[in-house]
């Protein structure tokens, strides 16, 4: 009996995360054991050398600009999980101050991505989380609009300029970066990067992958857009795009746009502002 | 280009969105770790990149190898050198990294389990109030006896 009453107990306290110490604290400092911390944005080779479409428009960008602002590197332990939508806590805490318009398209394929920001001096340790916000610029070439691509698309005997402007807001919460290369790790004296990455292709598709592929499915690919070709040029943003377009493609379309965000290959919790 | 932080009206109304993904699962059978990875869709994550990290040393590749066609793969971890596993799988653009503690996977088939420092007292109270109700058990008996004699 005795037996018994002790299994069952035990089984009711779960396995052994029930008592763990979940106190964080924010430690802003700059000890003596900090390094550096390079945060870029990159649109990969899709933007820098463009790329042909789902429906196989060849697409080059002369500009492709983003207006970035709140961005903040967590260390965080457990590591965060994007799935679980959840604001992130942060053991070390550290804000990059401002708001950055950048051009993603600058550069050729041999062009390290942009670089938004450095901090010169963070708590060593692993950076595995991110979250930054999408707001539209209030000066230049992409004003009024968080993205803003200035483009050449090409398909047989056509050839369409596309100016291509989005106004809403974003904000997204990352988990660690995932790519080629493990990125984060700052040692006391070192250096390490972080990225915020774009991908373009979730929005026009990518004739490199298989028709059937969940990107080539969800994605809209250029004919919607080319098929608002007036004089040669496709000019376009959400409130015109909102009388232009089917109400299906231009729901899609909403639904892309906010899942063009990743940190290189990981996805992100994103919260569209209105 | 860096310009002025103007004030934004944002967040009138806000809601969620999740970037279509991968999903990766893993388990602990025997010694060995089986990781499993599928898109949003449910297809298998087939062919894809894995890398593996020792929690010795997080920054480096500790293995690298693909999954199956079903997007399966396993790998014995050496134990002594960390019981903290990552394992990243990627493929066409998605990716997605597992974060294992050997110490705190559900016991299977020789897995290592670890008790809470609750799970260890409440055990420790009901044995101490097992071996009391016994002894009091036969106490009462011995004093019922008693009584008789």
């Amino acid at each position: 009996m005795s037996a018994l009453l002790i299994l069952s107990l035990v089984v009711s306290c779960g396995s052994g995360e029930a008592d763990r110490d979940v106190s964080q604290i924010t430690d802003n400092s700059q000890p003596e054991d900090a390094g550096e911390l390079r945060i870029n944005a990159n649109g990969e080779d899709f933007v820098i050398s463009g790329f042909v479409s789902s429906d196989g428009w060849h697409i080059t960008f002369r500009h492709f600009y983003v207006t970035l602002t709140d961005i903040t590197v967590y260390q965080t332990d457990p590591p965060y999980d994007p799935h679980s939508g959840k604001e992130i806590t942060g053991i070390v805490t550290v804000p990059l101050d401002g708001t950055f318009t950048l051009d993603l398209a600058e550069g050729d394929e041999n062009t390290e991505p942009v670089l938004i920001g450095t901090l010169d001096s963070v708590p060593a340790g692993h950076y595995n989380a991110m979250s930054w916000t999408m707001i539209p610029s209030v000066e230049g070439p992409s004003e009024g609009y968080s993205i803003y691509m200035d483009a050449q698309a090409e398909k047989g005997n056509q050839s369409y300029n596309v100016r291509l402007g989005f106004e809403d807001s974003y904000s997204y919460r990352a988990g660690e970066y995932i790519g080629d290369v493990r990125k984060g790790f700052v040692t006391p004296g070192g250096s390490d990067e972080l990225e915020i990455t774009f991908h373009v292709d979730h929005l026009f598709g990518d004739i490199e992958q298989p028709e059937d592929c969940e990107l080539n499915v969800t994605s809209l690919g250029f004919a919607p857009f080319a098929e608002l070709m007036q004089e040669g040029t496709v000019e376009e943003d959400l409130v015109s795009l909102l009388e232009k377009m089917p109400e299906e493609t231009y729901t899609r379309l909403k639904e892309i746009l906010p899942t063009l965000g990743h940190s290189g290959e990981g996805h992100c919790y994103c919260t569209v502002l209105q | 280009m860096k310009i002025p932080v103007l004030p934004f009206v944002l967040a009138v109304a806000a809601y969620p969105v999740f970037s279509h993904g991968v999903n990766v699962i893993w388990e602990l059978r025997g010694d060995s770790v089986h990781v499993t990875g599928s898109f949003d869709d449910g297809q298998p994550m087939d062919n894809a990149q894995v890398t593996v990290f020792s929690g010795a040393a997080p920054s480096e590749p500790y293995l690298t190898g693909v999954t199956d066609e079903s997007g399966k793969f396993s790998f014995l971890p050496d134990r002594v050198e960390s019981e903290n596993w990552d394992v990243q799988l990627r493929k066409a653009g998605h990716g997605e990294i597992v974060h294992i503690s050997l110490s705190d996977a559900p016991t299977m088939q020789g897995g290592h389990g670890r008790f809470s420092v609750m799970q260890i007292v409440l055990m420790a109270v009901c044995v101490v109030w097992g071996f009391t109700g016994t002894a009091l058990f036969f106490a009462s008996k011995r004093e019922k006896r008693n009584a008789h004699t």
